[in-house]
């Protein structure tokens, strides 16, 4: 629904008209109309304008100019997260940061790479791969999304199992602070607070990412990828647990269960074992000493649990072909339902097989279809909640059985999200996941750091503490 | 300054951390955090009179399920232990493995560079989540028991580095891992100390896989250690594969150390502090005629800057440098303490143009401020200060010790 523009929201604009130019500054219903949204279609909110600065300085501009005029704003990327992150709930503007998208400098020798927040992910490993390097953390949304969105989402990928997550390859990272300031900020090699890690999942509320110094990996030697059928689940999990409790470290272990393997084969027609009810894509890579030795224990441990059949790529097209199952899992979702909505709760990877049960029961229960592809070596669920029609109960259905799963994840001893975020998703079960002291120095920490409450406000803490009490705070500083 | 003696205060439980704490914020109590006491740290002089907080009564394991590879314990439990209590299930925490008497808390806290880090990457890497007492007196946790977890800001990890001025690890809870099934090193002689930092780089550029690569030097010795985990055809095969690669620059034979010797090497490399602290721990006033310095720097710096500092430096010196990391220690002897205060603070300027350097020991005048200890303040150090009011704004912890004065 259009808003007339705040007097406030109009000077702020023309500030910044005259600051950046006016092409990089849009509040046409048309512009912002594609900003409504992320990659999750539960939250949308239109912005009241959108902006692009082009630098670190442009982006101070930006930041001095809401908070001048008392304008929220909200930083982002490509607009690939799944928990709401990036949309202007309170109004405001968005500041889109994908166009500043240049590598800054490579170092091939040191293994370093800066870049600017809207270089995709994916560019980053396509920029070192030359030099037999490449960029770890790796979302399947890799192709689209921003290191920007990265950092702020401390995204992970199939291949954190062994190489971690975003906040493992971070080496230092430029912000605008919400005071407008541009600061360069160390890693460890300097002494001081880890505020790398402070900022890795702080999902834009500390302050915009200008520029990010990322650690780059060596090519391994020697890759070997394994699909193996399982007749259930269960068997799967065991395997997972087994595999990982032998001292092997495979640097992927997916796991499909049998509404994902007969969507595959109903949507690309691939074909896999009679009986299979789950697959298992197991990745290993290291120097090529001692890799054959390596994926036959694999294969071993695989077949100790009750494997249906083993399949070992040969070769880079083989592998590539394996990999399509897992890669084209959610594409095949979308063939069998119009809509799907994934959760992201973590478990201690034991409980699997039981978290499963209740997922199933929980959706049975809320008279839906649930299909699960998600990172079984770190016992990270994405339950995919399956939906044909945008009605109110069924949205309510839907929004209510992913409620229900992830207080299960809390009472199974695990978390809320492995990597999709808190957002404005999960914000108010934060006070499930953590007592008031917690949320405390949450709210404490975020005062400190954004004292008028501008900055991607009502995301992640719960309304009421956080967002709230952070504007009364700033209230208090402005007046 | 107050001439009486500051309590100790050995809280046994959570709950009495807490209280502690309270108690120091009320009375305006400064308290200096101190884990077990095995390694105090780099520190300037406190400023007031500091009680100091003993964690070594925080003691045990709340939960450790071995299927999981995750534990939480206490964070006054000795590393030792932690490595005991794994072992029995064939698991290990890396950076536990050879550190002995001192504490996981202290070891978080001071970012310690174990001897493993090139394979396994920092203790704080394998940190799930915390419980920590801030300035307030209150217990606050963040982060969790799982290995993946994005949920509210990670203050766990914000504490790593910290030096105890923003609170006091209570709980934490790690990641561990499956014991490898074999370790195993290589030893061998160089001519030099820039032919060192050059065949640790041509190795870093090879598909070897070491879990530590260290330049060792000391008066008429360079040498090259490099070091394997992991499946036995893995591990021998990459010995092998290290072998060709060494031979040309050998002075000597090449030395493959396994079980205890592998053990051992790997225990000293593990507390380079201890290492090269005791290198010349019978020269008399060893306080005042030994210093202990730490650069960081990419390795192409420390390739660059190392060699010639210390053919510069006309006293005995012991280093320990691990170009991977960009990180290297520099234990200096002197016979008396006047030589050492004449030469250290020229050689500091010239390192400091282009590394980070951290005075772990000094002669006491060279080590009395902030900025002699830590080096002038970060770029962010505004930042720092903005968590320090956030977390501990009364100023309980560390009274002024840290750098910038934090
Ligand atoms: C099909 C699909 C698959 C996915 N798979 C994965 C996966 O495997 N692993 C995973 O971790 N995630 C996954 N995601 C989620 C998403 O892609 C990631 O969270 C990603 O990091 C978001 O990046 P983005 O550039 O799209 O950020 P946006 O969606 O634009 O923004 C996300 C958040 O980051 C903030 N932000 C963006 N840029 C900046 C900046 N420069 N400075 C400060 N804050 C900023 C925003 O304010 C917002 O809060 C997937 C999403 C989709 C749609």
């Amino acid at each position: 629904m259009p808003r007339a523009p705040s007097p406030a929201l109009t000077a702020c604009l023309d500030a910044l008209r005259t600051q950046l130019g006016a092409a990089a500054v849009h509040d046409d219903a048309d512009s912002i109309l594609v900003y409504e949204s992320d990659g999750s279609r539960l939250h949308d909110a239109v912005p009241e304008a959108v902006v692009f600065p082009r630098s670190a300085a442009q982006v101070a501009q930006v930041v001095r100019a809401c908070v001048r005029h008392g304008v929220p704003y909200v930083g982002r990327g490509a607009g690939t997260g799944l928990s709401g992150g990036a949309m202007a709930h309170d109004g405001g503007v968005v500041v889109a940061l994908n166009r500043m998208n240049k590598v800054l400098r490579f170092d091939a020798a040191e293994r370093r790479i800066r870049v600017e927040p809207g270089v995709r992910n994916l560019d980053v490993t396509r920029h070192v791969a030359p030099h037999g390097l490449y960029y770890a953390p790796d979302p399947s949304s890799q192709a689209a999304c921003t290191i920007g969105g990265n950092v702020a989402h401390n995204s992970g990928g199939p291949h954190t199992l062994k190489d971690g997550v975003t906040v493992n390859h971070l080496l230092g990272v430029q912000v605008v602070t919400p005071q407008g300031e541009i600061v360069e900020v160390g890693g460890d090699e300097r002494p001081g607070y880890d505020l790398l890690a402070l900022l890795a999942g702080s999902e834009g509320t500390l302050g915009l990412v200008t520029a990010a110094e990322l650690k780059l990996l060596r090519t391994r030697e020697s890759v070997r990828t394994l699909l193996v059928a399982y007749p259930s689940v269960e068997h799967a999990c065991e395997a997972v647990s087994a595999i990982i409790g032998s001292g092997l470290l495979p640097c992927a272990l997916e796991l499909l269960d049998v509404e994902v393997v007969d969507a595959l084969t109903a949507a690309f027609g691939l074909e896999f074992p009679d009986g299979a009810g789950a697959l298992l894509l197991i990745e290993t890579d290291g120097p090529l000493a001692g890799m054959k030795t390596e994926a036959k224990r694999i294969e071993a441990v695989c077949k100790e649990h009750g494997a249906l059949s083993v399949r070992l790529a040969a070769d880079d097209a083989e592998r590539a072909q394996l990999w399509k199952a897992r890669k084209q899992a959610f594409g095949a979702l979308g063939r069998i339902a119009r809509h799907y909505s994934t959760q992201d709760g973590v478990i201690p990877r034991t409980r699997l097989p039981e978290m499963l049960r209740h997922v199933r029961e929980i959706a049975a229960r809320h008279e839906l279809r649930v299909a699960n592809v998600f990172h079984a070596g770190d016992g990270n669920l994405h339950p995919c909640l399956l939906y044909d029609d945008e009605s109110a109960d069924t949205t309510a259905r839907v929004v209510a059985a992913g409620q229900e799963i992830l207080a299960r994840c809390l009472e199974l001893g695990g978390t809320l999200s492995g990597e999709h975020g808190v957002g404005i998703e999960k914000r108010e079960a934060m006070a499930q996941l953590f007592d008031a002291t917690a949320l405390e120095v949450f709210t404490n920490l975020r005062a400190a750091f954004d004292p008028t409450g501008l900055c991607n406000p009502g995301k992640v803490l719960p309304l009421g503490r956080g967002c709230g009490e952070v504007l009364a705070a700033g209230k208090q500083v402005s007046s | 300054m107050n001439a009486h003696t500051p309590p100790t205060w050995r809280p046994e439980s959570v709950d009495e951390l807490a209280a502690c704490v309270r108690d120091a914020a009320a009375n305006a109590q400064p308290v200096v955090i101190a884990g077990r006491g095995t390694r105090p740290g780099p520190a300037a002089l406190a400023q007031g009179n500091p009680a100091r907080l003993a964690l070594d009564g925080l003691d045990g394991v709340l939960r450790h399920s071995p299927g999981d590879l995750s534990l939480r314990v206490f964070a006054g439990l000795r590393l030792a232990d932690l490595d005991a209590l794994l072992a029995e299930h064939d698991q290990w925490f890396p950076s536990a493995a050879y550190r002995g008497a001192g504490s996981l808390g202290g070891l978080l806290a001071s970012n310690a560079e174990g001897a493993l880090q090139l394979g396994y990457g920092r203790a704080r890497e394998h940190l799930l989540g915390a419980s920590c007492v801030h300035g307030s007196g209150e217990v606050a946790r963040s982060r969790g028991d799982v290995v993946k977890n994005v949920a509210g800001y990670d203050v766990a990890r914000l504490l790593v580095g910290s030096h105890g001025t923003l609170g006091a690890y209570a709980e934490v809870a790690l990641r561990v891992f499956p014991r490898p099934q074999r370790s195993a090193s290589l030893r061998v002689e160089l001519a030099d100390l820039a032919t060192a930092f050059t065949v640790a780089r041509h190795l870093r550029a090879t598909q070897l896989e070491p879990v530590f690569l260290n330049v060792l030097a000391e008066p008429d010795l360079v040498e090259l250690v490099l070091g394997f985990d992991g499946l036995k055809a893995r591990v021998k095969g990459q010995l092998k594969a290290a072998r060709p690669l060494l031979v040309p620059h050998a002075t000597g034979s090449i030395e493959v150390l396994e079980d205890t010797s592998d053990h051992s090497l790997r225990a000293t490399l593990d507390d380079p502090v201890g290492t090269l602290g005791r290198a010349h721990a019978a020269a008399p006033r060893a306080a005042e005629s030994h210093a202990l310095l730490h650069l960081r720097a990419p390795a192409a710096v420390l390739a660059d800057l190392l060699p010639p500092a210390l053919r510069a430096l006309p006293l005995p010196v012991h280093l320990d440098a691990r170009p991977a990391l960009g990180s290297a220690w520099l234990g200096i002897h002197a016979d008396n303490s006047l030589s050492l205060r004449d030469e250290l603070p020229a050689l500091l300027t010239a390192l400091r143009r282009r590394a980070h350097v951290t005075v772990h020991n000094a002669p006491l005048a060279l080590r009395a401020t902030p900025e002699q200890v830590w080096g002038a303040p970060p770029a962010d150090f505004a930042l720092l200060q903005t968590v320090k009011q956030a977390l501990d704004p009364s100023g309980v912890f560390a009274a002024g010790r840290f750098v910038g004065g934090l």
